[in-house]
């Protein structure tokens, strides 16, 4: 196709202008289909991210909960929900010391207040760094010193960087570490070596009316793995042989399993969604120039009746639609970025299920295909109607055909 | 200027006020009601700065002379600027970076500043540019009114 010269932009920009309301209806309409283009593809990309390596990222075979826990546990675990609960002393010595598993690491769980002794209300976690293989492949950066008392590594949505401090309770503690973002609970959780977390416990008694035990052997949550693979039968057998304990056997694999029904459903629900919004796109703009092909009928005759050719007013009612597809799409991309960069918190919060913010490449090649595609829906939809532009200048021209 | 672009800005500095002054009351609401906190008062200066913006806003609606409209349009620039600060700078918002004043309130309210700004600047220098000058200078280099 020959480039338009100057004047037949000129021309196709003076059209849009003349037309405000048809204008900035076709601009909205394509900004929309950009901004929910790259919106949604970004958070089924995310969600479909968060998932792929969750079960890399929960780190053990199971995890072993209070029984009555097990829904508060996979609330701590996906969401970082805070959350206090503890295993009885005498089971978590058999578990820890028992050859059904070859790792066995304790964790203690802390839900701090939501008050103004603490900088936020979040999940300490108190490890044993020794026995730990759950948290410490997500570190940032490989920790030069042991983890000594009140020093704290935090999750990658807590505001804080090393060096800096944080306060929980009546005590400052030294931030030394920073996590990767994991998708999951630890994003929002700080955690801390035992001694560190039973000092915390003390300090939470001071503030909370409800008091935790305060025993050295306190353990929330312990994360062991088996020799063997993942099975139900394998998970059966340990909820039978540890029943009498009052613990539950949470496995991994089965709580990725059903995060992953309940979220392909959801992908699914929104790729259709994208779908119906191209169709009606697509629909709304070649009913609109072809509703308005008639009411334009004279203009093209002229055009025609000054000696320009068919393929000329194709050119120019395509100039004219990329003109608005441009405009639009770059209003919706302005939008996107301003409503995410924005709310980035806020989303990330509401966002209950396991998710991985794509990094400035990704998000920039999701942002120039929402353009890319916006662009193409547009011309598809000019070059249907304007097919049908010559016929209809040709038709005016003869006798009566006004 | 035209007259459907005056209504049209006058309207959008009107709403763009009315959510400044309620919007942290009743939509993006703070995060806490107690006296002493920055938020409280952030909002409470915001329901002043807001009632001006929309009287301002209503005025541009009436008002068709040019340079009456230049002046209405760069108060409402400043109240504008002052509103973004006031939340950022001056007063403050609550320093959890996980509540709502936080993650909702302050980003809607920058959101809503920036536009009064942009809007406000785009009228004004708009009948600037279209506005007659106040004087002009003559050959023999006298400044006279016009």
């Amino acid at each position: 196709m020959r480039p338009l010269v100057r004047g037949s932009l000129d021309l196709a920009v003076k059209n849009l202008r003349g037309q405000p309301f048809r204008s900035s209806l076709l601009t909205s309409l394509l900004a929309l289909l950009t901004f929910s283009l790259i919106s949604g593809s970004l958070l089924s990309y995310g969600l479909s991210n968060g998932l792929r390596s969750a079960s890399s990222r929960l780190g053990a075979d199971y995890m072993v909960v209070p029984t009555g826990y097990e829904q508060k546990s996979e609330g701590a675990l996906l969401s970082g929900d805070p959350s206090t609960f503890y295993l009885d002393a005498g089971t978590v010595d058999q578990i820890i010391k028992s050859s059904d598993f070859t790792k066995a690491s304790p964790q203690l769980y802390i839900a701090t207040l939501d008050a103004a002794c603490c900088d936020a209300p979040v999940q300490l976690i108190g490890f044993d760094p020794k026995t730990d293989f759950t948290i410490s492949p997500w570190l940032t950066s490989k920790l030069t010193d042991q983890l000594g008392q009140g020093d704290i590594i935090v999750g990658s949505n807590i505001n804080a960087v090393s060096g800096g401090e944080l306060q929980f309770f009546s005590t400052n503690y030294r931030v030394v570490a920073k996590l990767q973002q994991t998708g999951m609970g630890f994003d929002n959780s700080v955690f801390m070596n035992m001694e560190t977390a039973h000092a915390a416990i003390k300090d939470y008694n001071r503030y909370s009316p409800t008091k935790l035990p305060d025993r050295q052997d306190l353990v929330s949550v312990i994360a062991v793995d088996t020799a063997q693979r993942y099975s139900s039968a394998e998970q059966m057998y340990l909820n039978a042989e540890y029943q009498q304990d009052g613990v539950q056997f949470i496995a991994s694999q089965q709580l990725i399993s059903n995060l992953s029904q309940s979220l392909s459903a959801f992908l699914s629900f929104v790729t259709v969604l994208l779908a119906i919004l191209l169709l009606v796109s697509v629909g709304t703009l070649t009913i609109v120039t072809l509703v308005t092909l008639n009411e334009r009928k004279r203009e093209f005759a002229i055009y025609r009746a000054l000696g320009s050719s068919r393929s000329w007013l194709t050119r120019l009612i395509l100039t004219e639609t990329a003109i608005l597809s441009i405009v639009g799409a770059t209003a919706g991309i302005v939008i996107f970025i301003v409503l995410a960069v924005s709310f980035k918190t806020l989303i990330l919060q509401k966002i209950t299920l396991p998710f991985v913010t794509p990094g400035g490449p990704t998000t920039g090649a999701f942002v120039i295909g929402g353009f890319a595609a916006s662009l193409a829906v547009s011309l598809l939809a000019a070059s249907i109607s304007s097919v049908k532009a010559s016929a209809v200048a040709d038709k005016a021209l003869r006798p009566g055909g006004f | 200027m035209k007259n459907h672009s005056r209504v049209a800005s006058g309207i959008t500095i009107v709403v763009l006020g009315a959510l400044l002054a309620l919007g942290p009351q009743f939509i993006f609401k703070i995060c806490s009601q107690e006296t002493a906190t920055n938020s409280f008062w952030t909002a409470r200066a915001l329901l002043g700065i807001g009632g001006v913006i929309v009287l301002l806003g209503a005025a541009m609606v009436f008002v068709a002379d040019a340079q009456l409209l230049i002046g209405l349009s760069f108060a409402t620039f400043l109240n504008g600027v002052l509103a973004f600060l006031i939340p950022n700078l001056l007063i403050g918002m609550n320093t959890d970076p996980n509540s709502t004043c936080r993650t909702t309130t302050l980003p809607a309210l920058n959101i809503v500043s920036i536009l009064l700004i942009i809007v406000s600047g785009v009228v004004g220098a708009s009948l600037l540019v279209s506005a007659q000058p106040f004087s002009r200078r003559t050959s023999t280099g006298a400044v006279v009114p016009r």
